[in-house]
């Protein structure tokens, strides 16, 4: 084949001519107004709802399953479009009714009428004694926490009374039961779609609920393609009005980068996600044309977790030293741009019992340098920082804390670490320092301080503290149903543990999302996770 | 006598006196650099470009131009541990194949064979995540993908040698065979090993700066080309241009200045190896 | 030794390579600290459930047990199971697959395309203005860190000039997919006739295939170069020269075909470049291949996919080198006699 150079040249022309013919302007998309098209980072790793590990599957769960009850939210008085979960308040979904018996050590649940599955078949209590007997056995989330919290730990406890009465009989009273219930993972299942997969081995048919869904709710999941979307579609006939959003479009896109230009172009509605976006980039879309920002303070506590069983953190005073080296006043603006609140306290502030008056803890490096003397530890004292990979705000607070930490006498290496091996390290006990974060999906302060200070608590108490004293007092309290005299314990607790500096006190995380100016309907529950039934576009 | 044609032509004479300027200046970093490159400064966090500070500063106020400067250390490090590492294995394994032959020859081809198999960068991921990433790991990570390279290229010298080696050995009394064999050895080698040498070296940094963006790059607070780039990466679209480009220009002039004098050098030395690599 | 020999010899020869890329793939994911069993098992499993899932994943067998069970599962086709998708390794691979492999066929072309003409200016117009320019556009491509290029790009042509389209995937949204016959929605768009369709699919692959084909293209450029070089200095065109044959249609005729062959050899480096080069572009275009899959395994250490990838990427390579190989023995006898 011969080719000259004109024809060379021609051929090039024509390679460069065609990469053009695909160039339109971009933006203003032929986008359907009744699909919501959202961008985030993560997959479905399992759609099993008593399982719980990844946001993905978590959230299809939370769309396309009813639970017996669900949070309630109100609207926010300044920020129209936007509803807040408050305690203790409830809606029916599933059931249309509760009452407590034996002071509330018995909860009865009232099975709406005329709510049918999918097949048809119509939803009844012995449906609901189903799920429940299965979060109870199947492996998974509910297995610990029905009996560890609230006490319910044989099947015998979950009674069908009739067609259309459910309930649910405790050891005692518990104030936390009705949290529990309406968590996502008590998912309303249809038992007889899923029986016929259950196998000798696998009597819960974990592996074949793991890859589908079959049950009632607002969504349907129609497609899952992992790493590029998941699509959502409104169910037909479901028990509640239509939701505007026919379709919900969940994007798969790992660079954050990414993100913020898709919706700086409005190329899509909205980023999602724990967190989504980094407070830098939310900052930075502040003000910008087409986009709003919600932001409201979170009960996600960001904490630096000092090993109690390693010197030399087993000593109070340098405990209390880090705490005084802590540049809260460099970390509040230059890694949260003002999206969080600084922590004062092992309990987020939001959560009922709060004292925000107990810490004497500020930034304070001279106190700090006074400690570690006092303390007698010989310097400098090497000391391993770690922080998860990904973690946007604690890899840039680690840089601020280990300057710090080095004008006291420690000589800190930073260690960026993947979820997988941060978790089995900790669990080990083999953390010197590390930046962990926790969020109590039950607003309860007991709730949090069990899993947190509890000397029992072994993967969750990642300083493993231990005072029996403390544990007393979290077991007591748990106990106590009457809400006034469950809160009495909290400000001696929560002195407790600032007074021990069990933590480096960091900061507790805003609820941040970032939308097209005419979204609306968002609500925010306490498990932080959208539900979009009841979005809108205005 | 090759260093005219070096000169001569003006674009590598450019790209060596580029290299020269970066050497230097990663070697007198503590004088070049007008901060502590670790001092952070929360008031003047994410400035831009200005008189105090030259390439603007990033989200801790730590000076970008000090970081460059000490970060340009790091980099020349890695990719001269990474290439000596090579070629010192590389070498070793590549002379004793050819020198031994039989099976020793064939199990350490087949061996490199298989290290060929994956992409340099695919296997250079593979040894950092399981190996962790501290830079010793991240420099053996390169070092290895590096090796087979060597290994082939000394083994075929050998070969050659030995055929020399015997007819030499015909005519001499009482000559070590391994005496000649490192006489003869050494000035076929140096040419081709310089030109991969050279080429080695841009890649090194290359695939440093690529891991770091996927993860698994060398740990903060160490400032290093790649992960600033990485990172910087991440401000093109906050508006914090300065975060990104110079360290992304550190990266580029450096690897092109490397390529382009291991290009020439090859175009000098020896005409007859092109293309590979 | 006729090409038949060649060809026996040269398939011998990678049954021991891939023997040693299964060996060098278990040892990396034996390497990888912390527990697989763990991983699956989740941040809430009590130590029973953990030793059970250890049992059920043969990590309690001796080392070359878990290897053979490793080599028997590859060649029934189980790759294990990825813990991020719930689903086997298998059915993520032949899902993502395809889109990689469009990719690298594009960004493939695009080397070539810019590559080829790059390398032949450069070389007939030696040590030009025009030869510096082209070496530096030729090479730097290598020299610069791809996800640089790629944000770069997408930063400019989407959000700045609005002619890139969003990076959500390999289709815009108002677009029905064809027919999947390949798996590769161009050709697939191609096959069924659906025009915007087509368009789509190569508007969504113009900044991907640009980016990693710009940051590819190096060893040939030089290849072109280096051997264009050499021929135009080879007595046989300074013959046709003399005997008065067009300067031009001897170097673009003659001379740029036989400059091709040679060409044969670095495929193989550049398929080993644009594999690597796909991981890195795939996570800043969000397309959904094997690179951004292969990056979460690696870095929340999950063994399947991790071994799976490193695999298929090794044993692609070699079969890429062995077709090369046997290409190039094809064009040149010489090579066979070796």
């Amino acid at each position: 084949m011969n080719i000259d150079r004109r024809s060379f040249f021609k051929l090039s022309a024509g390679a460069a001519a065609l990469g053009t013919v695909g160039f339109r302007p971009v933006g203003g998309a032929a986008q359907d107004k009744r699909t919501i098209v959202v961008a985030w980072d993560t997959d479905i790793d399992t759609l099993d709802p008593a399982q719980f590990k990844a946001i993905g599957g978590y959230v299809t769960i939370a769309n396309c399953y009813d639970t017996p009850i669900a949070w309630k939210v109100q609207p926010i008085k300044d920020k129209p479009g936007f509803s807040l979960s408050r305690p203790a308040e409830w809606d029916g979904a599933i059931a249309e009714s509760w009452a407590a018996e034996r002071d509330g050590a018995t909860i009865v649940l009232k099975v709406r009428k005329g709510v049918k599955f999918p097949s048809g078949r119509p939803v009844t209590a012995q449906a609901i004694k189903y799920c429940f007997d299965r979060g109870l056995q199947s492996p998974g989330y509910m297995r610990l926490l029905f009996p560890s919290l609230i006490g319910v730990k044989s099947p015998d406890q979950f009674e069908v009374r009739d067609e259309h009465t459910f309930a649910m009989r405790m050891e005692r009273p518990n104030p936390m039961a009705m949290d529990i219930i309406a968590l996502s993972n008590n998912a309303m299942i249809d038992p007889d779609e899923v029986k016929p997969h259950a196998t000798q081995a696998d009597p819960w048919a974990a592996e074949w609920l793991k890859r589908n869904i079959a049950g009632i709710g607002p969504y349907r999941l129609v497609k899952n393609e992992p790493g590029a979307e998941i699509v959502l579609e409104a169910t037909n006939g479901y028990w509640r009005p239509e939701p505007y959003f026919q379709k919900v479009v969940l994007k798969f896109v790992p660079n954050e980068a990414d993100r913020v230009l898709l919706l700086k172009r409005k190329a899509i509605d909205m980023v999602v996600g724990r967190p989504g976006l980094s407070p830098k980039n939310v900052k930075s879309l502040e003000g910008e044309q087409g986009l709003k920002i919600f932001n409201v303070p979170d009960t996600t506590c960001h904490y630096l977790a000092m090993n109690g069983k390693r010197a030399p953190f087993n000593d109070v005073k340098v405990r209390q030293a880090i705490n005084y080296a802590i540049p809260i006043q460099a970390i509040m603006p230059n890694v949260l741009f003002g999206y969080g609140t600084q922590m004062k306290s092992p309990l987020p502030h939001l959560t009922p019992g709060y004292s925000g008056n107990l810490s004497p803890y500020k930034y304070d490096i001279e106190k700090a340098r006074q400690l570690m003397k006092e303390a007698g530890v010989k310097t400098p004292i090497p000391v391993k920082l770690a922080v998860r990979v990904g973690y946007v705000t604690h890899e840039q607070a680690s840089v601020w804390l280990q300057r710090e930490l080095e004008k006291i006498g420690f000589k800190v290496e930073i260690v960026k670490e993947t979820d997988a091996t941060f978790r089995q390290v900790a669990i080990k006990g083999d953390h010197e320092l590390s930046i962990e974060s926790w969020q109590s999906w039950v607003n309860d302060p007991w709730y949090h301080l069990n899993f947190l200070m509890h000397s029992r608590s072994k993967f969750t108490n990642a300083s493993f503290y231990e005072n029996p004293v403390l544990d007393k007092i979290i077991d007591e309290s748990l106990a106590e149903t009457n809400p006034e005299r469950r809160l009495g314990s909290a400000r001696v607790a929560q002195k407790i543990v600032i007074d021990d500096a069990v933590w480096g006190f960091l900061w507790y995380d805003s609820w941040t999302r970032v939308m097209k100016t005419d979204i609306t309907g968002i609500e925010k529950r306490w498990d932080t996770f959208e539900r979009y039934y009841a979005a809108k576009r205005t | 006598m090759h260093w005219r044609r070096l000169t001569a032509n003006r674009l590598s004479f450019a790209a060596l006196c580029a290299l020269l300027v970066v050497v230097a200046v990663a070697l007198l970093a503590p004088w070049v650099a007008p901060y502590d490159p670790d001092e952070t400064d929360a008031a003047a966090a994410l400035s831009s470009v200005s008189l105090h500070h030259l390439l603007g500063t990033d989200l801790y106020g730590r000076d970008q131009l000090s970081r460059l400067v000490h970060a340009a250390r790091v980099d020349l490090l890695v990719a001269l541990s990474a290439t000596a590492m090579a070629l010192g294995l590389g070498s070793t394994l590549g002379a004793l194949a050819g020198y031994r032959g039989g099976w020793v020859d064939q199990l350490l081809m087949r061996a490199v064979d298989a290290v060929m198999a994956f992409p340099a960068f695919i296997l250079a991921m593979g040894v950092t995540a399981a190996l962790g990433n501290s830079t010793a790991n991240v420099v053996a990570a390169i070092a290895i993908t590096h090796v087979p390279i060597y290994t082939r290229l000394i083994r075929g010298e050998m070969l050659k040698v030995r055929e020399m080696e015997y007819a030499e050995a015909a005519r001499t009394v009482g000559n070590r065979p391994r005496q000649i064999v490192l006489v003869h050895l050494f000035p076929n080698c140096v040419p081709p090993l310089v030109v991969q040498a050279t080429l080695a070296m841009g890649f090194a940094i290359l695939t440093v700066a690529a891991l770091s963006f996927i993860g698994l790059g060398i740990q903060p607070p160490q400032s290093e080309w790649g992960q600033m780039t990485a990172e910087g990466a991440g401000y093109v679209v906050s508006g914090e241009w300065w975060l990104v480009l110079f360290p992304g220009l550190a990266i580029m002039a450096t690897v092109l200045a490397f390529n382009l004098i291991g290009d020439t050098l090859r175009d000098v030395l020896d005409p007859r190896l092109r293309g590979v690599r | 030794m006729g090409f038949g020999g060649y060809v026996v010899r040269r398939l011998l020869l990678v049954v021991p390579t891939l023997i040693g890329v299964t060996i060098i793939s278990f040892a990396l994911t034996h390497l990888l600290p912390g527990n697989p069993a763990l991983v699956k098992a989740g941040p809430l499993a009590t130590p029973e459930v953990v030793q059970e899932i250890e049992r059920s994943m043969g990590l309690d067998r001796p080392l070359p047990v878990q290897y053979w069970r490793y080599v028997s599962g590859l060649l029934r086709g189980d790759l294990g199971e990825s813990a991020s998708t719930g689903r086997p390794v298998l059915e993520d691979f032949r899902q993502r697959v395809p889109a990689t492999l469009e990719l690298t066929l594009a960004s493939l072309l695009v080397a070539i395309g810019l590559g080829v003409p790059l390398g032949v200016l450069s070389a007939v117009h030696r040590d030009s203005v025009l030869d510096h320019v082209s070496r530096v556009l030729g090479v730097g491509g290598v020299a610069m860190p791809s996800f640089w290029t790629g944000l770069l790009l997408l930063y400019v042509f989407f959000y700045l000039l609005g002619v890139a389209p969003p990076p959500l995937g390999r289709l815009a949204a108002d677009v029905t997919p064809p027919p999947r016959l390949t798996g590769l929605t161009v050709i697939d768009a191609a096959l069924a006739g659906h025009g915007g369709a087509l368009l789509s699919a190569l508007h969504h692959l113009m900044l991907p295939a640009l980016t990693l084909g710009f940051a590819v293209m190096a060893p040939l450029t030089r290849m072109v170069r280096a051997t264009m070089l050499e021929i135009l200095e080879s007595d046989y065109v300074k013959a046709a020269w003399a005997a008065g044959l067009p300067r031009r249609r001897v170097v673009y005729g003659d001379a740029l075909r036989n400059a091709l062959i040679p060409v044969i050899t670095v495929l193989g480096v550049i398929f080993g470049f644009l594999m690597a080069g796909n991981v890195v572009v795939e996570m800043v275009y969000a397309w959904p291949g094997l690179g951004h899959y292969a990056v979460t395994a690696l870095v929340t250490k999950d063994p399947g996919p991790i071994q799976s990838f490193v695999l298929f990427v090794a044993v692609m390579y070699v079969f890429v080198n062995l077709a090369v190989d046997l290409l190039y023995g094809l064009a040149d006898p010489r090579i066979r006699l070796r």
